[in-house]
């Protein structure tokens, strides 16, 4: 693992050109998630709201590519917009403008069902193992429920187009015979004696208004019935299936008993539509109830899911005793271990961790960045592992980007990213981390930052770490640095320095070599 | 005033919880001596019993169903646990006082900062409103805070987080206590901030001559700021020694361990070392060494007999059954380390310097 990024890194196109000879797994263009806050119209004046519109710009315009089997590590302070981006690439946070590539889709144009079919390339694991797991839900069917979710889909998407197709055609034929069938019977003869009775213009014109409400009755009918057909042949969903067909059996079997009753010379159901009405929906309920019962019962029957489950529990190194356990029988580390299989459920190629070892303690980090270490060779899995522990970082990422203020400001290689940081900021960010080695503390300097990131509801203009940047000149109030490539695949936003002058301490006071190139771009 | 030069001495000090689950022997007799104007750090992971020791200190255990079942705690000569709880409260915010990890929750959100801070000086330095009031924005001025006159009038969420933090070691400090206890100060903060408020606490200690406890789960925090180190695991004190022997020479299996297990970013490394398994459950601890199912050195006299607490060096104690043996380990592996991996880590922090 350590030795290999570096070699990667050789063949490694630039990372912000496309087609080149190594495919982005995620390319991400321009991205930005801006959050309205609201203000600054009349009403807000008038009802004492902010006088401005404010807007959030939590990511700003990011661009970076992520290639399949690295891990590619995000840091930056809490509110640089880093777990927002992360969010934004799965879509559980809306995307103002932008794209994503996936396999040649673009994640942020994606509709919601087709997005969903796509969650399962595209998993989620979160921070917070005590908040993300359902508290009422077993360990087993905590894992169990994206496999069952998949299998479902799965089954859809097997199924050929033009099964589905027929499973409609069919569901409503059958709907439309049913249908057209009761229509004739009841509402011919009940249009014929309105008519009868009214008579004149008045009695065709209700009877027709009748004949028409039956027609769409009839109509509803098969359609719901085609609905039915299609569940049961196509998405095997059990619960609305099992509902209509038992209300189906209520309705004709109020058909039987009255025929029953009627043998034996009793006319019991003078109405027979309410007998059928009340014990259709009787039954309808039933079976609602009924398919939510046995679903369970079906899963351990079948047992396929619950096989699935403990095989991921052991991959992730919990025992399968604790598949019926709740999630607060279990410590942290445990939990996060029960996240990351949740993830794995739909073996997917992209994990996004956002801080997952953050509210871990220190062995139990270590255990845990371990095992995802293990996981990714074993299922060749691409991650895009957020933090804001740069050792942590340091440690699993082949490539580290650092986020300040919703932009990218440095990306390079780990090991490069750590010993030669460019940009001023990643330089005091990677000075600030505590050194478990009293030695080291006592020699080193840390370049202490003034003050805090400033809010992202009104960032400053130009490059947004002037504020706080020991280099500060006037040109970077004005000028928004691009994210330049620096030295070989070592990018950096930061208008001091340049190809020719990579060094920040050794650049002469005022002078800004990198102007010319964020000129150019900027004029673009 | 007190003997031998020290401000704290804590003596077999044992804190139990009694829950429906059993008893929790949260501490469960320690000892250790701070001397005046040093720093201790208390290493520990969550539940090993780092925060109850020093709310013990100030007698804040919530009673029922905690209780300090025994011991000697002495601040300045004087044993805390014999005084009254009146005299108590002189000592606690005056004398002793304490930093709590989070500050968004430490803080009332409630009242304004100038009034949280005007509290302390008004109840045990007796200052009158104006006085406080003047205090109180020359305590936010020292730990920083810009413009302290107009914003010491505002309310706590109005300030970011490492602010809240400096405002409340602003109030740990405004009447200059002898003894400063921060619980985790910087766990809930961004690095720069955290770089921001070590130096700040740094800075504080040389120029007020305050004994300091930091007691916190990160070992790169202590190893830069304090003199010396105890390690903690389920209440009990597993190693105790200066800060720069502790990390060299560890002389325990489960200090070494915790070691091995942060990622060192200024080298290369391959596989992380993992301590395997979880921390005990305190209310139900194994016989024998509370280590022993997760140590790499166990034998079958671990999980039988509790380890005695060896003496290494004048000031170096380790507890477990082959502490001499681990200590001399780690002190060999240090002295073949290679001189170039000092070196290099040297050169890099000459590389900070340059900036």
């Amino acid at each position: 693992m350590s030795t290999e990024p570096a070699s990667r890194n050789q063949q490694q196109p630039p990372p912000l050109e496309l087609g080149e000879e190594r495919e982005p797994l995620i390319a991400i263009r321009d991205l930005k998630v801006h959050f309205d806050l609201g203000g600054g119209t009349a009403i807000d004046n008038l009802l004492g709201g902010s006088a401005v519109h404010k807007v959030v710009k939590a990511v700003d315009g990011v661009t970076l590519d992520i290639y399949p089997g690295e891990t590619l590590g995000l840091v930056g302070e809490s509110g640089c917009g880093k777990s927002t981006l992360g969010r934004a690439i799965l879509r559980l946070t809306e995307p103002t403008s932008g794209h994503v590539l996936y396999h040649g889709q673009d994640l942020a144009h994606l509709s919601e069902s087709e997005m969903r079919e796509q969650r399962k390339n595209l998993q989620m694991i979160f921070q917070d193992p005590y908040a993300s797991l359902n508290p009422r839900m077993t360990v087993g069917q905590i894992i169990g429920e994206p496999i069952e979710t998949f299998h479902s889909n799965l089954a859809a998407e097997q199924s050929p187009k033009w099964l589905k197709a027929l499973g409609v055609v069919a569901g409503v034929a059958a709907g439309g015979f049913l249908g057209f069938k009761y229509l004739m019977r009841y509402s011919v003869p009940y249009f014929n004696s309105l008519n009868a009775s009214i008579g004149g213009w008045v009695g065709w014109l209700v009877g027709g208004l009748v004949f028409l409400l039956i027609t769409a009755i009839g109509l509803l009918i098969s359609l719901a019935l085609g609905y039915l057909v299609y569940h049961l042949l196509v998405r095997k969903t059990l619960r609305i299936g099992m509902a209509l067909l038992l209300g189906l059996v209520g309705w004709f079997g109020a058909g039987a008993i009255n025929k029953y009753l009627e043998s034996r010379g009793k006319e019991i159901a003078e109405d027979l539509t309410i007998l059928r009405v009340f014990l259709s929906s009787l039954f309808f309920v039933g079976g609602w109830l009924l398919a939510y019962k046995i679903k369970p019962s079906l899963r351990t029957f079948g047992g396929k899911i619950d096989q699935e489950v403990q095989k991921l529990m052991e991959t992730v190194g919990l025992s399968k005793r604790f598949l019926r356990r709740y999630p607060h029988e279990f410590s942290g580390g445990q939990r996060q271990r029960i996240g990351i299989a949740r993830a794995l459920a739909v073996d997917p190629d992209f994990i996004v961790a956002d801080e997952p070892i953050s509210a871990l303690d220190v062995s139990i980090q270590a255990q845990i960045m371990n095992l995802m270490e293990k996981l990714q060779r074993a299922k060749n899995l691409t991650y895009l592992f957020i933090s804001h522990d740069l050792r942590a970082i340091r440690h699993v990422s082949d490539r580290v980007a650092v986020m300040y203020l919703g932009k990218l400001v440095e990306l390079a290689d780990a090991k490069i990213i750590y010993d030669e940081p460019l940009m001023p900021y990643t330089k005091a960010l990677i000075s600030a981390v505590p050194v478990p080695d009293p030695a080291v503390e006592a020699t080193r300097k840390r370049i202490v930052l003034e003050g805090d990131v400033p809010s992202p509801i009104n960032p400053p203009s130009g490059c947004r770490f002037h504020t706080r940047c020991p280099y500060m000149i006037e040109a970077c109030k004005e000028v928004v640095p691009p994210l330049a490539e620096i030295k070989p695949n070592h990018f950096a936003a930061c208008i001091r320095i340049s190809p020719e002058e990579p060094y920040i301490e050794r650049v002469a006071p005022g002078d800004a070599p990198g102007l010319r190139d964020a000129q150019r771009v900027i004029a673009t | 005033m007190s003997r031998n030069g020290n401000i704290l001495e804590v003596r077999d000090l044992k804190t139990y919880f009694y829950t429906e689950d059993g008893t929790v022997k949260a501490v469960d007799g320690i000892s250790f001596d701070l001397k005046r104007g040093e720093t201790l750090g208390i290493v520990g992971e969550s539940g090993s019993g780092k925060s109850v020791t020093n709310l013990s200190i100030i007698r804040l255990i919530p009673d029922p169903p905690g209780r300090i079942v025994s011991g000697e705690i002495i601040f300045d000569g004087q044993d805390v646990m014999a005084l009254p709880t009146e005299e108590v409260r002189k000592i606690r915010g005056k004398r002793i006082s304490m930093i709590f990890q989070d500050p968004m929750t430490s803080l009332n959100p409630f009242m304004r900062i100038s009034k949280q801070l005007m509290e302390l000086t008004r109840l045990h330095l007796g200052y009158n409103k104006s006085q406080a009031y003047e205090h109180a924005i020359k305590m936010l001025e020292t730990v920083g805070i810009p413009d302290a006159r107009s914003r010491v009038d505002g309310y706590p969420h109005e300030f970011s987080g490492g602010m809240r933090q400096r405002v409340m070691i602003a109030m740990a400090l405004s009447c200059e206590p002898e003894l400063l206890i921060a619980d985790e100060p910087t766990t809930a903060l961004d690095v720069t901030i955290q770089a921001q408020i070590l130096e700040l606490i740094k800075k504080l200690k040389q120029e007020t001559g305050t004994s300091v406890i930091l007691i916190t789960h990160d070992l790169g925090v202590v190893a830069g700021m304090t003199d010396h180190i105890i390690v903690m695991y389920a209440g009990k004190v597993f190693e105790q020694a200066p800060t720069n022997e502790l990390f060299q020479c560890p002389g325990n299996p489960y200090t070494k361990g915790l070691l091995r297990s942060v990622p060192d970013p200024t080298s290369e490394q391959g596989a992380l070392y993992q301590i395997p398994g979880l921390p005990p459950d305190v209310a139900h601890l194994p016989p024998g060494c509370p280590f022993a199912p997760r140590c790499e050195r166990a034998e079958e006299i671990c999980t039988r007999e509790f380890p005695p607490f060896v003496q290494l060096t004048s000031e170096h104690f380790s507890l477990c059954h082959f502490a001499e043996e681990v200590y001399a380990k780690s002190c060999k592996e240090r002295d073949e380390r290679p001189a170039s991996a000092s070196a290099g880590a040297v050169a890099a922090s000459e590389n900070i310097l340059d900036i």
